[in-house]
């Protein structure tokens, strides 16, 4: 009997996990969940920019810095690994940086650094700006479709550590002060 | 025994996860040191080491990249201990670009090169001489947590 509710429940459980997910990432709009077909990604731009002109890519990553021009916008970003929906993921293994020039105003408090965000546009030329005393070949892109990525909420909490530590009634407790030794999670994923 | 299988594999892919770089230390003389390279630079020249540390500043030059770097010991899978005392500092010589928001200050790295020189430069008011050693292989530690990833840390003065 007992055995028989448990079913239904697991059943309903899955239903319910079934409508969640879709409605999760149902606010990507779907410009941007969608890569484009056979697009070059920066290492073959940043390599070969003239085979590439005008062709459409989608390319996200992290704000470096956003510059409000008199009729547009432009955001330099260091490109990162997008998954399927096409949301930066944060590793070492960056692709390059690229310009995003969108033609509206963007708040520059919003778009501001650290934040992510993922572009689809044309490719309209390469532009040259000095890193240090490097020349970098920035790649430059038309937005058509720009997406700013939810800010993760301060990890300044997750940094504590968990309640029992500091609890006297448990077992791991001690009236010394030890530091909690193990890292905790962050929000940013590692590779 | 297809349980202890299973378990040894699990295991297995456990111990494999950790990203182990592949330094080939048997060609590095582990004694030499960045103060030893220093009081004696002209019989270290040319010698291979293979050293770790925290970044303190990267550099882009035309066609190379700097890394300047507070040396420590390093463990046996050449991960610097930074909770050891420094033993001073030193400089990466990269050939090519290096994204600097990446190799950013506080990172972990451990490189092996060929040390070709020492410069001097000031640190605050003192000269202080740095061994710079020209890369053969770079590793970046992953950071652990927010505190340690500097990854995209904007205080450095970078243009665009």
């Amino acid at each position: 009997m007992r055995i028989k509710y448990l079913s239904a429940f697991v059943s309903f459980a899955w239903l319910l996990t079934a409508l969640l997910l879709p409605a999760c990432s149902s606010h990507i709009p779907a410009s941007i969940k969608h890569a484009p077909d056979a697009a070059p990604d920066i290492t073959q731009v940043r390599q070969h920019a003239d085979r590439y002109l005008s062709q459409t890519v989608r390319w996200g990553g992290v704000i470096l810095k956003t510059e409000n021009k008199k009729n547009s916008s432009w955001l330099s970003i260091i490109a990162l690994p997008l998954n399927k929906v096409g949301e930066p993921q944060i590793t070492d293994n960056s692709p390059g940086r690229f310009i995003a020039i969108i033609d509206e105003f963007v708040e520059p408090l919003v778009y501001k650094p650290e934040r992510l965000i993922t572009v689809t546009g044309q490719l309209m030329r390469t532009q040259a700006l000095n890193i240090g005393e490097f020349s970098y070949e920035y790649p430059v892109i038309k937005v058509d479709h720009y997406y700013l990525w939810p800010a993760k909420p301060e990890s300044n909490v997750a940094d504590y550590p968990p309640f029992w530590w500091h609890d006297i009634y448990s077992p791991l407790y001690s009236p010394y002060y030890y530091p909690y030794p193990f890292p905790r999670k962050s929000n940013l994923r590692d590779p | 025994m297809t349980v202890k299988f299973f378990l040894f594999m699990f295991i297995g892919m456990l111990l494999s996860c950790g990203t182990t770089p592949d330094f080939d230390s048997s060609l590095a003389d582990p004694s030499l040191s960045p103060e030893a390279v220093i009081k004696e630079p002209e019989l270290h020249r040319g010698k291979l080491a293979l050293w770790g540390g925290i970044i303190l500043q990267t550099q882009n030059l035309k066609t190379t990249t700097q890394i300047e770097v507070l040396a420590y010991p390093l463990d046996d899978d050449n991960e610097p201990l930074i909770k050891n005392m420094p033993l001073g500092r030193f400089i990466i010589d990269h050939k090519g670009f290096l994204e600097p928001m990446i190799y950013a200050q506080g990172r972990t790295i451990t490189v092996m090169g060929t040390i070709s020189e020492v410069k001097q430069a000031l640190v605050g008011a003192s000269t202080l001489s740095y061994p710079v050693l020209s890369a053969r292989q770079l590793h970046l530690w992953p950071a652990y947590d927010k505190r340690s990833r500097s990854t995209f840390h904007f205080g450095i003065g970078i243009e665009l």
